[in-house]
């Protein structure tokens, strides 16, 4: 007899599942009371879609019993951020101007996140567009996090990072082009991948910037982010950046040794040039203690300075974010929320001359990260300089004001993982630190991720709300 | 590269590019926010020859390219 479902693992619940210890109707029906308990003061959901997520969980659990378990995400209960595309369900972004937008078909990580089994419980709220937020302007209100609902839960990918923290669902669904899975999964205590530029197919996916746009997945631990990538990755002939590679086994080399890898420490990221808070500095250094006791190497890399990572990608952002919104900021602005419409406009002051300059930089700063590459199997930084934030006390302009620590491996298209890293005594809050990897190499990312994480003990902790 | 707006009246000609009709205090905050734009503008430009790497290259569509 499981006490509480909604707090497995993914993994666990699998195997739980798998031996019929576990039925995916009774976990479905939990994690849908712990939304009925807690949506109402995290705002999580635009779209929550119980009777289909039951639907679908009965016709697992027949299937299960029928003998046929499809893999590890059969019968396990997520959510989507409302920029993926539904079949029948409306995908918004979060905005007025697409509120009563209901696509004929699924994204292509949808249809494959339901081929897998997986039960889809709905759409969760995103900063508008993926950008603007957190907005109190949108039509329902940004998310909060449930380990401080006065705080934000960074963005963009919000209602997903509250909702896994919380059990609502074991696993969402985000997309990151600056940041947005990595910034909501380090404030809100997850594990949150955005893999390889082109591992995944963005068709499908409301986009905000083409050439920087990721999606991936926000989970509780390192492993339960490889069995949810696993499920949404394959070659997408359809989107022209989806990259026809091998998928590997994400998950096979969890637990093999790490010793003799090699962690280079951009230390001036967060020392430096963005100066991280103080029990995010104290959460890097102890993880590199962890991290040489499992016998890896941890040495300094020198990157170009983060400003210049954070000024090539806001430039191609907003330009191309520009290029999208354009002919509907110029038609009907009022639709747009004050915070996207805003950071979306300021694209417009760009010039064709800024485009080119940033993608021209932009090779120069791979071809530098490359070469500080060499010799290093992984790059360790702070996954966010900060804890959370109040949440009406995030500046409009924040990301121009202080350069973002997650976009160098936008710009880079370099698999990044965030994970929690401990807690703010004071507060509580959860802080984290981020690992990135060659291009493809998100198996050595989520090995360390994972080694790190069991040599810890930040998963035995909740938010303390669910404690009430 | 551009330089940093220092009238409404600059930055209103240069909002009158994107066709947005805003209202004075909107047209503050652009300017204000305009001034990262600068900065981070000038920040990408360096010293590269005629002959640098043009990042940006064309290429055929797939479906083009398997005829």
């Amino acid at each position: 007899m499981v006490s509480d479902p909604t707090l497995l693992t993914i993994r666990e619940a699998s195997t739980l599942i798998a031996t019929r210890e576990l039925s995916p109707v009774e976990l479905t029906q939990a994690c849908i009371a712990r939304t009925e308990a807690l949506d109402a003061t995290l705002s999580t959901y635009v779209a929550f879609t119980p009777e289909q997520a039951l639907d679908a969980a009965k016709a697992a659990e027949a299937e299960i019993r029928a003998g046929h378990h499809r893999g590890p995400m059969h019968g396990i209960p997520i959510g989507l951020k409302d920029i993926y595309d539904t079949a029948g369900v409306a995908t918004t972004g979060h905005s007025r101007l697409l509120q009563s937008r209901v696509p004929a078909e699924d994204a292509f990580t949808v249809a494959k996140l339901r081929e897998s089994g997986a039960i889809i419980t709905g759409k969760f709220g995103t900063y508008e567009f993926a950008i603007g937020g957190p907005s109190f302007d949108l039509f329902t209100p940004p998310a909060r996090n449930p380990w401080d609902p006065s705080r934000t839960t960074g963005g963009s990918s919000s209602g997903s990072a509250a909702a896994v923290a919380t059990g609502m669902v074991l696993g969402a669904t985000g997309s990151d082009t600056g940041g947005s899975i990595r910034s909501p999964s380090s404030l809100c205590g997850l594990a949150g991948i955005k893999p390889t530029y082109g591992l995944l197919s963005r068709r499908g996916i409301l986009p905000l910037s083409q050439s920087l746009d990721h999606a991936g997945p926000m989970c509780w631990t390192v492993e339960d982010a490889a069995l949810m990538l696993q499920a949404m990755a394959g070659h997408d002939p359809l989107d022209p950046a989806c990259a026809n590679v091998a998928v590997p086994d994400f998950a096979g080399t969890l637990g093999a040794p790490v010793k003799g890898k090699t962690i280079g420490l951009i230390r001036h990221f967060h020392e430096t040039d963005h100066e991280a808070a103080p029990p995010v500095l104290a959460a890097i250094e102890a993880a590199i203690a962890v991290f040489r006791s499992l016998g890896c190497v941890v040495k300094e890399v020198t990157l170009p300075p983060l400003m210049d990572f954070a000024a090539v990608g806001l430039i191609i952002m907003s330009s191309e974010a520009f290029a999208i919104h354009e002919a509907d900021l110029r038609a009907t602005p009022e639709l747009y929320g004050e915070i996207a419409r805003d950071r979306i406009s300021l694209g417009g002051l760009l010039t064709g001359a800024d485009y080119v300059q940033a993608l021209r930089r932009r090779r120069e700063l791979c071809a530098a990260v490359a070469e500080a590459m060499i010799g290093v199997d992984a790059l360790l930084t702070a996954g966010s300089p900060f804890p959370a934030q109040p949440i009406d006390q995030v500046p409009k302009w924040l990301m121009y004001q202080k350069p973002s620590i997650t976009m160098p491996f936008n710009v880079t298209g370099l698999p990044a993982l965030a994970l929690c890293a401990g807690y703010e005594e004071k507060t509580g809050l959860p802080v984290a630190i981020q690992l990135a990897g060659r291009p493809f190499a998100e198996t050595t990312v989520f090995q360390l991720g994972h080694a790190y994480e069991q040599a810890t003990d930040w998963r035995a902790r909740r938010p303390g709300l669910l404690a009430a | 590269m551009p330089t940093p707006i220092a009238s409404e009246a600059e930055m209103s000609a240069l909002l009158a590019r994107t066709g947005f009709q805003l209202t004075p205090e909107q047209i503050a905050e652009y300017a204000q926010a305009y001034g990262y734009i600068v900065e981070m503008s000038a920040r990408i430009r360096g010293e590269r020859s005629y002959m640098a790497e043009p990042a940006h290259v064309f290429g055929f569509p797939n479906e083009e390219a398997a005829r």
